[in-house]
């Protein structure tokens, strides 16, 4: 007797064992991400859904704040900028972000990070990132690193959930999806409010405001191998310093009115692609000046006001040929941007502007062959090319991008070498300051080696890269610098999968790069993140630490995050997360007086990530 | 040896995996269900891992000779289907009192759940590795 009972227990503890064993291989296998990724497009870094759920990644902060090489800051104006604080320049215009075939794009700028780079991801399903200049297949221009956003399906997500987080400095969001399939037509419906309130911080007897309240509205609909998506965003809030030096503003205002309407669809057993994408985006920053302390520039200003309309439009075909070992893409893509940024008023005065031009049409084609020597081994050849042609007699660009790469694989080594050299046009934001501007030229040579066991995955990246004519700005005006700026980098990666829920990674990064100015101060940026995420009955803990040493001339940042989730049952969650939480994150330095530099007291120094702690729930039917 | 470049650069794999992972799970559940080796099902509109790898189930044209129906949908089910025991692979089929059970996915997870009343009305009992997915 004794002995069945026992065989009965063991028989009882196996099966338990292989339906839950089965449930989390069927959910690994299952994870959208392996669907979508593209291992020969770039050193890829892969946020899968589970990855992002148990995160608690609220938002795309709080990813890309640990992005290997970068770190998030924001400018003086409060906007998203990965690899720079002054607004004259935008240099993020290289990092393209996608919302899954639409690439979020403000036609000024060039990139989108700038209105999505702290976007909500309530509605995200998983993310890649792509960088060391990826596979020109993603997009109509060039990019150094490419953001790939994709939304929740009805597969995986069916029914509906509400969600509410509060945080302890008031920031407090709310959202509700519902995505359902029937007779073949999938839908998914998408609405969000986020009240981000932030510290604000004195400075030379003014309190700067970097609060923003934003509301999204995403919605697509799929039939068969046909999507159409919409999606609208509305922001106001404060531009913390303002985009001019000199004195702080009183007062500052932003608004943002993002509007896009896109629909992709696959022909042929999916090897044609054909996306359309119009967006029209409205603008409009405000600050106001006590008396007698006016920006530098702008001498006499009490009020100024600017507004800005810009719209694009996309077409993007692309057909891929399988012929014995090659595999060849051909993609053809026409976008124009217009833009008007000709309404600014100062002192409440229409002050008659000169813009440069407003119109511009690019036309791109890329040819990609992915050849196959053997089993182990794959050559990748690249060739885009641009034309920019813009109206007003303005001077056109014709941009070139080459790229090779070599990945060899076996069943535990894998090496990727990615030579590439890409031209990069000048974004309108830019041109509108010096019509001169020529393209920037950055050549570089990248080579990952990573070694996988049924536990682990090791990760070395080593690269050097030179950069001509980059833009810079010196005080007195934006130009192409004489200076090729060398940059080189070393990364080592390491992923512990301890149980199949539970994990380990460890990264630590160096970056140094010879600044473009003559006089400049080379950077030398390290970074180091160790991150665990573990699971254990309903709870999913998670805990990260990201040091930042080196940037920008800051103080070191240790910024320590940790959080709980706990299941109550399938239809409720509550999570608990503390960000940055003994405050001494990486800070950023923004300087109210650059020309003439006056002392070191006048820098403001502000927590890229403040000290935060935030409830949330949600609600599943 | 494994063709490992079109294991990383082919998505074709990944699919057929998820598809027989997910016939895998459904075989077990039917299984557990019916205390048989070999069940007969009926798949009201069709289930696609099933159909491509239906493992030991033996898939049968009519609701009559199924020992057990699974759904894609809870819409049009035929009358003599009711008598049957249902299994639904989606949430929402729970809504219907006569679905048993169901496989679905929520939260970008796979889930199963069955409604213990339900399994009482057919004097369903499952072996206790299905404990933690049996809710009151």
């Amino acid at each position: 007797m004794k002995l069945l009972i026992l065989m009965l227990m063991l028989f009882s503890i196996t099966n338990a064992q292989e339906i839950d064993s089965l449930l989390n291989e069927y959910e690994t296998d299952s994870e959208l991400s392996n669907k979508t990724k593209d291992e020969s497009a770039g050193n890829l870094i892969v946020y899968t859904r589970d990855d992002l759920e148990r995160m608690q990644a609220e938002s795309l902060q709080d990813v890309l704040k640990s992005l290997r090489l970068f770190a998030y800051t924001e400018n003086r104006m409060g906007q998203p900028d990965i690899l720079n604080q002054d607004p004259m320049i935008y240099y993020s215009s290289s990092i393209r972000v996608y919302l899954d075939e639409t690439e979020l794009l403000t036609a000024m700028t060039g990139s989108g990070l700038i209105l999505f780079g702290n976007m909500e991801l309530d509605f995200i399903d998983h993310i890649e990132v792509y960088q060391g200049f990826p596979s020109f297949d993603f997009g109509i221009e060039p990019a150094t690193v490419v953001i790939r956003l994709y939304s929740k399906t009805a597969e995986h997500d069916e029914g509906g959930r509400v969600k509410a987080t509060l945080a302890t400095n008031g920031k407090n969001k709310q959202n509700v999806y519902y995505t359902n399939i029937e007779d073949g037509v999938s839908y998914f419906i998408y609405a969000n409010r986020t009240d981000d309130i932030k510290d604000t911080y004195e400075h030379q007897g003014q309190t700067l405001r970097r609060d923003t309240k934003t509301n999204r509205f995403y919605g697509s609909v799929g039939v068969e191998n046909h999507t159409f998506n919409f999606h609208v965003m509305k922001s106001d809030g404060d531009a913390f310093m303002g985009a001019y030096i000199g004195n702080i503003p009183e007062n500052t205002f932003k608004k943002n009115m993002f509007v896009n309407l896109s629909t992709s669809s696959k022909f042929m057993d999916d090897t044609l692609a054909l996306n359309f994408s119009y967006i029209k985006t409205k603008n409009k920053v405000s600050y106001a000046y006590d008396a007698g302390k006016a920006p530098y520039f702008l001498p006499g200003t009490t009020s100024y006001l600017q507004e800005q309309e810009e719209s694009s439009f996309t077409a993007s075909l692309k057909k891929e040929w399988k012929l014995d070992t090659h595999t060849v893409s051909v993609g053809t893509q026409y976008r124009y941007k217009d833009f008007d940024m000709d309404n600014i008023e100062i002192n409440s005065l229409v002050i008659p502007t000169n813009q440069a031009y407003d119109r511009e049409d690019i036309y791109s084609l890329f040819i990609q062959d992915l050849i196959s020597l053997n089993e182990n081994n794959l050559v990748t050849l690249s060739v885009m090319d641009q034309e920019y042609i813009r109206n007003n007699n303005m001077k056109n660009q014709n941009t070139l991008q080459l790229r090779l790469g070599y990945i060899y694989t076996n069943r535990e080594w894998v090496s990727k070498t990615f030579i590439s050299s890409q031209q990069f046009a000048t974004e309108p934001y830019m041109a509108m300051q010096n019509p001169d501007l020529e393209e920037q030229t950055y050549t570089s040579i990248l080579q990952e080696v990573s070694y996988q066991t049924s536990q682990t995955l090791s990760k070395v990246i080593l690269g050097y890269g030179i950069n001509d004519k980059m833009i810079v700005d010196d005080g007195s005006g934006v130009r192409n610098s004489d200076i090729t700026s060398a940059l080189h980098l070393i990364i080592a990666e390491f992923t512990l999968h301890f149980s199949q829920k539970d994990k380990l990674e460890l990264q630590a990064n160096y970056w140094s790069f010879e600044s473009p100015l003559e006089g400049g101060d080379d950077t030398e940026h390290h970074s180091y993140v160790a991150r665990m995420l573990n699971s254990v009955s309903d709870f999913d803990i998670f805990n990260e630490l990201v040091v930042h040493q080196g940037y920008s001339n800051t103080d070191t940042g240790y910024d320590y995050s940790a959080g709980v989730k706990y299941q109550v049952n399938k239809d409720f969650h509550i999570n608990i997360k503390g960000e940055n939480i003994f405050d001494t994150g990486l800070e950023a330095d923004y300087m109210n007086q650059v020309i003439p530099y006056s002392s070191s007291n006048d820098s403001v120094y502000v927590p890229v990530t403040e000290r935060r702690f935030t409830l949330g729930m949600e609600y599943l039917f | 040896m494994i063709k490992l470049l079109l294991v990383l650069f082919l998505v074709t794999s990944i699919y057929a995996s998820d598809s027989k992972k997910a016939s895998g799970i459904f075989n077990l559940i039917v299984k557990e269900i019916t205390k048989k080796e070999n069940s007969s099902v009926y798949l009201h509109k069709g289930i696609e891992s099933i159909e491509k790898y239906p493992g030991n189930l033996k898939i049968v044209t009519e609701c009559k000779d199924a020992d057990i129906i699974i759904l894609s949908t809870t819409r049009d089910i035929p009358k003599e289907c009711n008598k049957k025991l249902l299994f639904g692979s989606r949430y929402s089929h729970l809504k219907n009192p006569n679905v048993i059970g169901a496989f679905f996915w929520q939260k970008g997870r796979p889930n199963i759940l069955f409604y213990q009343k339900r399994l009482n009305t057919h004097h369903i009992k499952l072996n206790s590795s299905f404990n933690r997915y049996i809710e009151e």
